[in-house]
């Protein structure tokens, strides 16, 4: 038995199938399935539980010298309400974690990371900013749901009154719901236009009822990890434990304009990644046929081993399997055919641009009315 | 909860056997493709292929990954469901009609009445999930 979101109760009653996913139990489909929670998302709207997802508050005086000192990424002119993308990276340059910062002013900030190993990253993190700044793990009293698709910001409007439309892309609003305090952050691991929603782990079954209730006239389907899975890899985006873990560097996977070598803060690993030539590289390559490329399965180009599969799976928006991987820098250019080693059969594969999955909505900001 | 016609012989891994005139058809259970979800491929075995009970003779992709499918019984193929390539997610909406994934003529028709009967099979299905 592991740890359990305050929605556990809800995933059952709605007919989730639950696995294990880091410790925790989650539901990795509903009823009608993967495939139908993924295309309702990419067409309508789906809901998301990521309770179990960490989040830290950080106080300093100057919270984003304080953010520059322990994470790779530069926050120095970041503006409040705004959130980036950025990775928590050891000495050696490698990847304990990714995780997003949110900046609520200039002395206070969030930081949001994977379920995996809250503790050990707030550990880390606490370890690594400066003295006259303190931290606290939020994590446990925090919920937070991803409301995501192109009929999402109907939904959360009808919700939180916020029409997310109106705001930047990562960036994020607070505001009152039921009178207690909420957070509406214009962003999500979709690729679809949405919103990630934080209340009260307390409030946060009421809040989860609310959005499916207000949802229906736009026919809002609860995802499991399962959707979440193939939306993001349709939209490129990576996966920790699978496209980044302590054997890669960002730089490795392409994520060099979140790393910030030139800001005059110090942070483990920039020294590491001043001097590392990467050596790998991350591609996305598609099938042809329908045999599925899994995570470890061996890739090769004129019969030479160059890498292997980090994430795989059909793809539903894209009509053929899909998959993110780590392969010799020098190798696989985009254009360029491949072979991945399918339980022993060598199955031929494209190397294509990243994303698989754009949509212009995803960014788009129109004017309040 | 599951779906366990009276009338076939199940296995541990899931399949269902049929037996006509020593030519088994073979499916996976109701339970099966509930727990696999979306079926979005089928590696079928092909035909006049021979294989021993046990033997994986076909491969499942599912959204989240591939999953063997023994022969319960030894002997050649004779038929294959070639619809499945088109429409593998007939396994999903009819795992013991137009989901049957193939048929096999039986060298050692003993092998079937070691099978488990539909009560054995449900009792199977209730004990693994306790």
């Amino acid at each position: 038995m592991g740890q359990k979101t305050p929605l556990y109760d809800r995933h059952v009653a709605l007919g989730a199938r639950i696995v294990d996913f880091s410790g925790w139990d989650m539901p990795v489909q509903y009823k009608d399935g993967i495939i139908h929670e993924h295309t309702t998302t990419r067409t309508k709207c789906g809901l998301f539980d990521t309770c179990h997802m960490g989040e830290f508050l950080i106080k300093s005086p100057d919270v984003r010298a304080a953010l520059n000192g322990c994470l790779a990424g530069d926050f120095t002119s970041l503006k409040t309400g705004r959130l980036r993308y950025t990775f928590l990276t050891a000495d050696d340059g490698t990847v304990i974690d990714d995780a997003v910062a949110m900046i609520f002013s200039d002395t206070k900030a969030w930081v949001i990371a994977n379920a995996g190993d809250i503790a050990g990253d707030y550990e880390w993190i606490k370890t690594h900013l400066p003295e006259d700044a303190m931290s606290i793990n939020i994590s446990a009293e925090t919920g937070k749901i991803d409301v995501q698709g192109p009929d999402a910001w109907q939904v959360v409007k009808d919700v939180s009154g916020v029409d997310f439309r109106t705001l930047p892309f990562y960036s994020f609003v607070e505001t009152k719901w039921r009178g207690i305090p909420m957070m509406v952050s214009r962003s999500g691991y979709t690729g679809e236009p949405g919103a990630e929603l934080y209340v009260s782990s307390g409030s946060i079954g009421d809040l989860w009822d609310e959005v499916l209730e207000k949802g229906k006239p736009f026919g809002v389907v609860p995802c499991g990890l399962g959707a979440r899975d193939t939306l993001r890899l349709e939209a490129g985006m990576p996966l920790y434990g699978h496209e980044l873990s302590r054997a890669v560097t960002p730089l490795d996977a392409g994520f060099d304009k979140f790393v910030s070598l030139d800001k005059p803060q110090d942070f483990p690993g920039k020294a590491a990644l001043a001097s590392a030539k990467p050596q790998k590289k991350l591609i996305g390559l598609k099938m042809q046929g329908k045999r599925v490329p899994r995570a470890g399965f061996a890739i090769l180009q004129d019969g030479k081993e160059i890498g292997s599969i980090t994430s795989g799976a059909p793809a539903p928006t894209v009509d053929c399997p899909i998959a993110l991987a780590l392969v010799q820098a020098s190798a696989a250019a985009v254009g360029q055919a491949v072979q991945v080693d399918i339980r022993g059969k060598m199955v031929d594969a494209d190397v294509v641009s990243l994303p698989f999955y754009a949509t212009d909505a995803l960014r788009k900001k129109v004017v309040a009315e | 909860m599951n779906n366990v016609p009276a009338e076939l012989r199940y296995t541990s891994e899931h399949e269902w056997v049929a037996l006509e005139d020593g030519i088994a058809t073979i499916g996976i259970t109701d339970h099966a493709q509930s727990e696999l979800g979306d079926i979005t491929f089928i590696e079928l075995p092909e035909e006049e292929q021979t294989f021993a009970a046990g033997d994986e003779m076909a491969n499942i992709e599912s959204v989240k990954a591939a999953s063997p499918v023994y022969t319960p019984v030894s002997g050649d193929v004779v038929e294959v469901n070639g619809e499945l390539d088109e429409e593998p997610g007939a396994i999903n909406s009819d795992p013991y009609g137009a989901g049957w994934i193939c048929r096999i003529e039986c060298s050692n028709p003993s092998e079937f009445d070691g099978l488990m009967s539909a009560a054995d099979y449900e009792a199977f299905l209730e004990e693994s999930e306790e």
